[in-house]
């Protein structure tokens, strides 16, 4: 006789589900095609975890993932909505919102202990610490079509990239209506997030293309260590501190007067998938490089100077007469003293891919992220004189763009993306 | 008296036990009306054997005393073939023996012929007579006292049909297995004589003259009319003063065929796949590397499995009372190898611990399976939950040492009430998807006639033309089909799913109409196939269905969209993918279509919602329409085959919510 103790508790012959007509306000589902709405709401969370590691509120003024100290790891996720149905489409973004907090919390969603069901969450971030997990959503342009009423809507800054020299752009991996960018210190957090993501939206989104970071090549806050991207250098020394208020104000922050009313709070996020040509830039020899970046290779000092942050002088040149900072240097051009005090919240990745089945060589490179106010006036003009005069162009490619309107953050009782929808 | 009793009791056992089969087999085929006729099968055959006994008896009598011996050594030596040939076929088959039997009952009853079922119960008896004829004759030869030898051989008769009878009613449960050991062994015995007293008869037929001296002198041992004299003579055939060849044919006879009855059963891999023997399966356990069929057999299956056993198809953890069984697989079998637990819903936890012989346990119904876990190798556990009905079930733990891994469980209590819909709300979703599924599986016997004649008549052009209308009623069906465990690889294998030689099928006729060019040699394939959509015939009208089963089956269908039709590996050599992959997602929403009404109206997953996402999905295929069928996969980009996809995927999702919503 090898039975066990039969259990104490009442059976749960059904999931508790909370409609999603509670705190966000009706929601016309009709004939639409989601059914009820589940939110899953604390009083569900039985299987919260009992980790206290740092947390990110996914609720609050501004939205996560932004002006957040960069974490390790990146998992970027691009979205194409596949229904007509607008109703749809605000109810996914309910769900979704639910289940961030969730998970950004480190609580599993849903029930998970029914036998004659698949459990609601796919469990592998179970025992996990919350990782310091965001998800930062934002619109692409192609939102603003005729399919949900949104035409209206598009804000003149969400402009649709233009072609910049020695572009390379794969469509397949560029794009997308919703795009997430899932970051944590914990690459199976960060997995574990848009996993569910993209399992609660199926029938409503399909995911369009994904792009994994394994390792952030930017700070944003003062009390990090400048991390170094693949070509061995420090990147970002300069970057827009997420504490540094006023700077996140005047540069990255949608402001007060700015127009469409539903973006102020929120941000713009540019894409990019740059390769790097790891190879050619690993024969290049070392005064080359430094030259190319404008930086010395060990230190991250500026060329001419002796520490990280000292000022870059733009202005010194040598007894010839030349430039200690090359005309062509990376730092010069996108410096922003050189273009009109244009600053970008950079909150790249590192990514590897493989290998090229052409050459042979590593499909790595420096998964670009920037936030800013307004795509016209920083990320096009600072990458139109970049992609003409760079001297590092010969070492790069860009392979993918997506521009995506960040809305503000979400209020508790709220939902991702509530002032435009 | 001993050995005539032994082989009427055998044969007679036999012989009643494959009565019992085809008469239940008809019973539940609801054609009692046809037991009249088995009878008269029956009663024809006995009459023809005693006739040829008669016959023989007679003849021999009337010959000169050598031809007498000549034609006691032939009839001797038949003897001995037909009781070696019955030994090896009985041990090979005891376990399998209702199985084989049934799957040829139902291709006879598929086949429309009920005289076919009257032709076996003749013929099944006639074989058992006709051996127990010679069998009685050589031994009366043997024999001192023809008067015991009669009355043992009545008596062995007798009761063997006594306990036919009683198995038949289901009173009364023996091991099979163990009693034909036993019995076997005797006859071994009894036989090794009739080779020994063949080899004497012989001699004195004058065919066999060397090695005749004479090697022991029992005589000092057994005395004339003594008990042993008897006993070593008149049953086992042992002559008193044998001569050398004697001898020798009784040794090599003896030997190798008692080592052979009384061997330990190790399964071997040609039992548990050969055949037409009925598996349900359940594969949970992690690192089983899923074949094609392993999967698809694994939801449905399950369930079917479970359903067979209870009246749930699954148990809720942390619900009331479910119980949690664990048992280690060990070299001795299932430990513990007895249990007993009350009725109800109850999960099995089974680990190997170092049982390298042993890979997976089940629960028998006498030996019908109801519920296993499969390849739980040493160091891995897997589970399975059931609904257990209060009775006496077999634990198995095939390939243990001790009693081939056998044990009891012992449920006790009575049985779980129902919750939720009313069993006559369940009961008619069920009976709208069995009408579904039996409308299909005619429709797919009718379209698999058309294919099979063109392919047997050597027309590729007509064959081609009719093989995805043959298709698409299999796949609207499949989980079902699949929960038959060899039978759907029999049909549907694609050419990786099986070892080359083993591969038949639909899929191997495909290849030969589209890539190999080797169409004209397909015939057999195609008879075969034949024959075999037929079984699946009257197989699905008997599977045991319940709604969460049904439910599962729809979401199972679109998984095979996921995993072979949206790739185009399915119809690798044909390409008519989409045409599959529409008939599973007609299948999925017939099956979903039938259970919807069950759903609580508090269930998070609606009707409207999954009736949405499945109109999505014809819209998503609308453009690929051509003609009465599909484009070919070649000619989908990427792009498309994705949007489908995701359709599919949107339609899934919900649907593997229903089953928790509807299970009993």
């Amino acid at each position: 006789m090898v039975e066990s103790e039969p259990p104490t508790k009442p059976a749960i012959s059904r999931r508790r589900f909370v409609g999603g007509l509670g705190a966000a306000g009706a929601v016309g589902v009709g004939a639409a095609l989601v059914g009820k709405s589940v939110i899953w709401t604390d009083s569900d969370g039985s299987d919260a975890t009992t980790s206290t590691a740092p947390a990110v509120d996914f609720y609050g003024a501004h939205q996560a993932g932004i002006a957040t100290p960069a974490q390790d790891r990146l998992l970027f996720g691009a979205f194409d909505v596949t229904s007509a149905s607008r109703a749809d489409l605000v109810a996914l973004l309910k769900q979704w919102t639910s289940a961030c907090a969730h998970f950004a919390g480190g609580r599993q969603i849903g029930r998970n202990d029914v036998e004659a069901a698949p459990p609601d969450d796919t469990g592998e971030a179970l025992d996990l610490a919350p990782a310091r997990l965001t998800m930062t959503f934002g619109f692409g342009p192609t939102m603003f079509d005729d399919r949900f009423g949104l035409s209206g809507k598009r804000p003149a800054a969400l402009i649709d990239l233009p072609a910049f020299d020695h572009d390379n752009i794969d469509p397949a991996i560029s794009g997308g209506d919703i795009g997430v960018q899932v970051c944590a210190d914990d690459p199976t957090v960060a997995f574990h997030a848009l996993r569910n993501l993209t399992r609660i939206g199926k029938g409503v989104v399909g995911l369009r293309w994904t792009q994994l970071g394994f390792g952030r090549t930017s700070s944003t806050s003062a009390s990090q260590e400048t991390p170094r991207n693949l070509m061995g250098f420090k990147d970002g020394t300069n970057n827009v501190a997420g504490d540094n208020r006023a700077l996140m104000e005047s540069q990255v922050w949608v402001g007060p007067s700015d127009q469409p009313a539903w973006m102020r709070g929120g941000s713009y996020l540019v894409a990019r998938r740059i390769r790097m040509r790891i190879e050619q830039w690993d024969r290049d020899f070392l005064g080359d490089q430094e030259n190319v970046i404008g930086r010395i290779k060990s230190t991250g000092a500026p060329l001419g100077r002796l520490h990280e942050r000292d000022l870059v002088p733009l202005e010194a040149a040598h007894a010839d007469g030349s430039l200690v900072i090359p005309p062509d240097a990376h730092i010069r051009l996108a410096a922003p003293a050189t273009n009109g005090g244009a600053h970008l919240l950079r909150r790249g990745y590192s990514f590897t891919d493989g290998v090229s089945p052409v050459t042979a060589g590593l499909d790595a490179g420096l998964f670009f992220l920037a936030y800013m106010r307004d795509p016209r006036k920083q990320f096009v003009p600072i990458q139109n004189r970049l992609a003409a005069n760079d001297a590092l162009n010969e070492y790069i490619e860009h392979g993918s763009t997506a521009i995506f309107a960040v809305p503000p953050g979400v209020e508790h009782g709220g939902y991702i993306g509530g002032t435009l929808l | 008296m001993l050995p005539t009793f032994v082989i009427g009791l055998r044969e007679g056992l036999e012989a009643s036990l494959i009565v019992g089969i085809i008469a239940t087999f008809l019973g539940q085929q609801g054609r009692r009306d046809a037991l009249r006729w088995m009878w008269a099968g029956v009663v024809g055959a006995v009459v023809l054997c005693s006739a040829v006994a008669i016959v023989l008896r007679i003849t021999e009598e009337n010959l000169p005393q050598r031809q007498q011996e000549g034609l006691e050594t032939v009839v001797g030596l038949a003897a001995v073939a037909m009781v070696t040939w019955m030994i090896v076929w009985m041990r090979r088959h005891a376990r399998g023996l209702k199985h084989d039997l049934e799957g040829k009952a139902a291709a006879a009853l598929a086949g429309g012929s009920v005289g076919t079922l009257v032709v076996m119960a003749f013929l099944a008896v006639l074989r058992e007579g006709f051996e127990t004829a010679v069998f009685l004759l050589a031994a009366f030869q043997g024999s001192r006292d023809p008067g015991a030898a009669g009355t043992g051989a009545t008596l062995g008769v007798l009761v063997a049909i006594v306990i036919g009878i009683a198995i038949y009613r289901g009173g009364l449960r023996i091991n099979l297995e163990k009693f034909f050991r036993f019995t076997g062994f005797v006859l071994v015995l009894v036989a090794a004589g009739l080779v020994a007293t063949a080899a004497h008869t012989a001699h004195e037929a004058g065919w066999l003259n060397f090695g005749q001296h004479e090697v022991l002198n029992l005589t000092g041992f057994v005395g004339p009319g003594s008990v042993r004299s008897a006993l070593l003579t008149g049953m086992l055939g042992v002559q008193v003063r044998p001569v050398t060849v004697e001898v020798l044919t009784y040794l090599v006879y003896l030997i190798p065929m008692a080592v052979f009855v009384l061997w330990p059963s190790r399964r071997r891999p040609v039992d548990r796949t050969g055949g037409s023997r009925i598996e349900t399966t359940r594969v949970p356990t992690r690192d089983s590397v899923p074949t094609r069929t392993a999967v698809t057999v694994s939801a449905m299956a399950a369930v079917i499995a479970v359903a067979g056993c209870g009246s749930s198809a699954s148990s809720k953890r942390g619900g009331a009372g479910v119980k949690t069984v664990a048992i280690e697989l060990i070299k001795a079998g299932c430990s513990p190898a007895k249990i007993t637990v009350p009725a109800g819903p109850t999960k099995f936890e089974v680990t190997n611990k170092n049982a390298d012989a042993i890979t997976e346990m089940e629960i028998l119904d006498q030996d019908r399976i109801v519920a296993e876990v499969k390849n739980v190798a040493v160091g891995l556990s897997g589970s399975f939950s059931v609904t257990l009905k209060p009775g006496k079930f077999t634990l198995s733990c095939p390939g243990g040492t001790t009693d081939d891994g056998k044990g009891t469980l012992t449920v006790t209590g009575t049985a779980v009430a129902l919750t939720g819909p009313s069993a006559a709300e369940r009961a008619a979703a069920v009976g709208r998807y069995r009408d579904y599924l039996v409308a299909q599986s005619k429709l797919l016997v009718a379209k698999t006639t058309v294919f099979t004649s063109a392919v047997e008549a050597g027309n590729l052009v007509a064959a081609r033309a009719a093989y995805a209308p043959a298709r698409v009623p299999y796949e609207r069906i499949e989980p079902v089909a699949a929960s038959f465990g060899s039978l759907d690889s029999a049909i549907d294998a694609r050419s990786n799913d099986v070892p080359v030689a083993q591969w038949t099928g639909f899929h191997k006729i495909e290849q030969a109409m589209y890539a190999t060019g080797n169409f004209a040699g397909m015939a057999p394939v195609a008879k075969k196939l034949l024959s075999d959509v037929k079984l699946l015939d009257v197989l699905v009208r008997r599977v045991v269905l319940e709604p969460a089963t049904i439910a599962n089956g729809a979401v199972e269908l679109l998984n095979e969209v996921g995993t072979s039709k949206i790739t185009g590996e399915e119809e690798r050599y044909s390409h008519i993918d989409l045409v599959d992959l529409a008939g599973n997602v007609e299948g999925s929403q017939a099956a979903f279509d039938s259970v919807a009404a069950l759903l609580p109206a508090d269930s998070p997953v609606t009707k409207a919602q999954i009736d949405a996402r499945f109109a999505a999905i014809a819209t998503a295929l609308t453009p690929y329409r051509s003609g009465d069928g599909y484009t070919l996969y070649t000619d989908l980009a990427a792009a498309q085959t994705r949007a489908i996809s995701l359709t599919i995927d949107a339609a899934a999702e919900p649907l593997s919510k229903v089953a928790e919503q509807i299970v009993a």
